[in-house]
């Protein structure tokens, strides 16, 4: 059945199938054209590169970007060699066994625990448990594991599209396991995992609530130079200029300003994911 | 050169291999000839333990590949399969240059690194391959025809000096005139190796092999020179297959 | 020879490794749940668990006698905003994924997937964010209200957020319906419409019952638009007019401010704990329903 054809025979449920899917891309282009419209104005090179100051209210967001930059890199470093090993192991030596489908059940119940609770966790764990304090270590810690379900299915998808004659070839010429995948599987999939893995970290550079009680802090005057530092990140930034600070009128251009920034560096990983992805299969027909 | 005992195979409860006894001699072409499904690709992947990877299977009897006893678990399996190359139906060069699929198994088995140039263009010499890609030794593999893949592949396994070459329908996938091209190379190769081949195309056996076996669910049914098999079968099944009238 | 060994024993290790990367994610799961059972449990044993589901205030004022803690005002909080979130989101989502599905042509769901796909990627902290600045005063206009931030504006932005989450899965849900099908009804004389109703829809109504679980577990536990734009009232909810506080949104306000180790820090962990549950058993709903279909095909 050709799209145009019916629409002709049944035009009522297609006009409102399509407002309704109008609608939906209107609350996007909505949220996007408010921020960046009332964020314009805010946005400056020295917003991007200057201290706060004066309580905020003059100055620019340099410890807050900075600080979103170092954590989502802790991130990666936590993430990166577990949800990888893990993708692995599931995909190119686990059979159905009760312990693999164990890993998997838990895998997916991990992808549905409220950020929250993992913000819990962090602090219960890294925080307090191992006296790791409110710090860039316990905060990228938590993320890490926040990111590790996300980052486990697309590598694990990455390593499915390596076809199996591949592995034979390698193993039939008496290379180990082990030497198959460093040498044949991982280099075909590493456009996926590179894929998977910048949008997983995309994701954790947008989270506030596990960061809360985990190291965010409100206002530094540097950024951090250890890991046992507490930092400023843009989510937490926004969410602090937008409700807890005592002139909020006042510092709202900044709020629209920090929001712009935010919405801008999510994107801008989301899209380098996109073109990788895109250019990989381009590469690969 | 290849000794096989008693050799039962299942899948889960499903038997598939039914007592095999094969004797297959050295620097000689065996064919393995029979209708789909009769176990003959699963005979040729025992040689190599390829089916290490298959979940589910249990073997019973014994292999001895040049006195190496390939289903004991001590056995290195690596080891035995740089004695025991293969090469796939489907031709599965790695994504890599030409010249670093050959060069591969080298490395892994820690060949020095100023042999290796040497060996990859022995190996693409004798595989009839070095002619047409010795300006493009550097390309990916992947853009070769078909037919040189699978001869990329067949250098690849030559390279590591293995002493039995295992093929399961290498030509399958393949045109006529590059079928002809990897028939010819065979016929070179019997000189230093010992091959086992698994075929569907019985004038291939006749061609290439200088034994065959003839294999029917599971069981070997007759193994004999390929003229015998071929000429003057001494089983009624092996006689009805080779005239065509089933398979 | 000794290369080779060497070559076995770093297969064996890396083996090892990745195994142990696979069970550090059971550890994970049961880390949380034994943190949140531990301090749960040390929660109960200073206030009765009768005490913590019955109440129905929740007033911690740390240290003091009165202080009551009651699930209840948070647990209805967090069902009444989702319950209206879904309420938008359902409709929408399906009817989307529908659009999407059956009659966007290969040019237009092009376009279609990238917005859903950026619409997913938007924070949440910047959803809430708009729920200040735009829903709030636009709620505010329309009802007459002195202000905007109350549960109806948290369903709201929580049915921005669980939108992409049911187009996706339905779609797929949809998109997989088999052709066969679709060619019966129409072969019987049923118009386009007639056969996505009464035939393509219950085909793939188990995906699309999937769909919105997952949507709605993610709902519930959404912490930081409810946080910032249902005003955060500690009271009992009577409506959608009224301010809430769900269940994240206390976690999320007092555990900054509470002493370690007190009542009122194991009481957020017994409700986290509830918070836990719920979704646990939403998502493994979602995930038996969506077995079952496999089954089927």
């Amino acid at each position: 059945m050709k799209p145009t054809a019916s629409r002709q025979e049944s035009p009522a449920p297609y006009l409102w199938l399509l407002a309704g899917t109008l609608l939906v891309c209107l609350f996007l282009f909505n949220i996007l054209f408010f921020i960046f419209y009332r964020g314009f104005p805010a946005l400056s090179f020295d917003f991007l590169i200057q201290y706060p100051t004066e309580g905020m209210t003059q100055g620019g967001i340099l410890p807050a970007i900075v600080g979103t930059v170092l954590l989502t890199l802790m991130t990666a470093v936590v993430a990166l060699p577990f949800g990888i090993g893990c993708a692995i192991y599931l995909n190119e030596y686990a059979q159905d066994t009760w312990l693999t489908r164990s890993i998997r059940a838990a895998i997916r119940n991990l992808a549905g625990v409220p950020s929250i609770i993992f913000g819990l966790f962090g602090l219960a764990l890294f925080v307090q448990g191992l006296q790791f304090g409110t710090s860039l270590l316990s905060a990228g810690l938590t993320l890490g594991l926040l990111s590790l379900p996300y980052l486990i299915t697309t590598t694990e998808e990455a390593l499915k599209t390596v076809p199996n004659a591949m592995r034979e070839g390698a193993l039939a010429l008496g290379a180990t396991q082990f030497e198959t995948i460093r040498d044949i599987v991982l280099p075909q999939a590493i456009p996926g995992i590179a894929t998977g893995t910048i949008l997983s970290l995309s994701r954790a550079a947008g989270e506030t609530a596990p960061i809360l009680f985990t190291g965010a802090a409100f206002f530094i005057t540097d950024v951090p130079r250890n890991p046992k530092e507490e930092f400023m990140a843009l989510p937490y930034h926004l969410y602090m200029l937008s409700t807890q600070h005592q002139s909020i009128e006042l510092v709202r251009p900044f709020a629209y300003g920090t929001a712009a920034v935010l919405i801008t560096l999510v994107f801008l990983l989301n899209l380098t994911a996109i073109i990788i992805r895109k250019r990989y299969r381009t590469h690969h027909q | 050169m290849i000794q096989i005992k008693h050799l039962n195979l299942y899948f889960g409860t499903k038997q598939v291999l039914k007592t095999i006894d094969l004797e297959i001699a050295a620097h000689k072409v065996t064919a393995l000839i029979g209708p789909s499904g009769c176990g003959k690709s699963t005979l040729l992947g025992t040689l190599n333990r390829m089916h290490d990877l298959t979940p589910d299977v249990r073997m019973e009897g014994e292999i001895r590949v040049d006195q190496i006893d390939v289903l004991s678990p001590q056995t290195n399996v690596h080891q035995l399969r740089k004695k025991v190359g293969m090469v796939f139906q489907k031709p599965n060069p790695f994504p890599k240059s030409i010249y670093e699929n050959v060069a591969y198994g080298l490395k892994i088995n820690g060949v020095a690194k100023g042999e290796i140039d040497e060996i990859v263009e022995d190996s693409l010499r004798k595989s009839y391959l070095f002619e047409e890609v010795k300006d493009k030794l550097h390309e990916p593999a992947t853009r070769l025809s078909g037919g040189q893949q699978q001869r990329l592949c067949i250098a690849r396994t030559i390279a590591v000096h293995p002493q039995i070459i295992l093929m399961d329908e290498p030509c399958s996938a393949l045109d006529p005139i590059s079928t002809g091209k990897i028939e010819e190379l065979i016929g070179e190769l019997r000189k230093d190796y010992t091959i086992v081949i698994v075929t569907h195309n019985m004038q291939q056996a006749i061609r290439v092999s200088d034994y065959t076996v003839f294999m029917y669910l599971g069981e070997v049914v007759e193994f004999s020179s390929t003229e015998a098999i071929f000429q003057s079968p001494t089983k009624e099944l092996t006689k009805n297959y080779v005239k065509g009238h089933f398979g | 020879m000794n290369k080779t060994k060497a070559r076995v024993r770093i297969n064996k290790l890396f083996r090892f490794l990745f195994q142990f990367s696979g069970l550090l994610c059971i550890s994970i799961l049961l880390g949380i749940f034994g943190m949140l059972c531990y301090n749960t449990i040390a929660f109960f044993t200073k206030i009765s668990p009768i005490d913590f589901i019955t109440a129905t205030q929740w007033a911690p004022s740390s240290g003091g006698d009165t202080s009551t803690y009651g699930l209840l005002p948070l647990l209805v909080s967090t069902l009444l905003v989702t319950s209206g979130s879904m309420v938008l989101a359902i409709p929408l989502g399906i009817g989307t994924a529908l659009f999407m599905s059956e009659y966007a042509g290969a040019g237009m769901k092009q376009w279609l997937k990238p917005t859903i796909e950026m619409l997913a990627a938007i924070p949440s902290v910047v959803i809430g964010f708009v729920g200040i600045t735009i829903v709030s005063p636009l709620i505010s206009a329309l009802f007459g209200l002195p202000n905007g931030l109350n549960a109806l504006n948290g369903s709201v932005l929580l049915a921005i957020m669980a939108l992409p989450t049911i187009i996706t899965i339905s779609e797929d849900a949809i998109h997989a319906v088999p052709q066969s099908l679709k060619e019966a009804s129409l072969g019987l004389g049923a118009t386009y419409w007639q056969t996505l109703r009464g035939v393509v829809l219950p085909a793939a109504a188990p995906g699309i019952i999937a769909a919105v679980m997952l949507g709605m577990g993610r709902a519930i536990g959404e912490t930081m638009t409810v946080l910032m734009a249902t005003g955060n009232t500690l009271a009992f909810p009577k409506g959608f007019f009224d301010s809430i506080r769900t269940i994240t949104a206390t976690i999320a306000i007092e555990m900054g401010e509470v002493p370690y180790q007190t009542t009122h820090y194991y009481a957020l962990f017994a409700i986290a704990f509830v918070l836990f549950i719920i979704t646990m058993l939403v998502n493994i709903l979602a995930e038996h329903i969506a077995n079952r279909i496999r089954q089927f095909q």
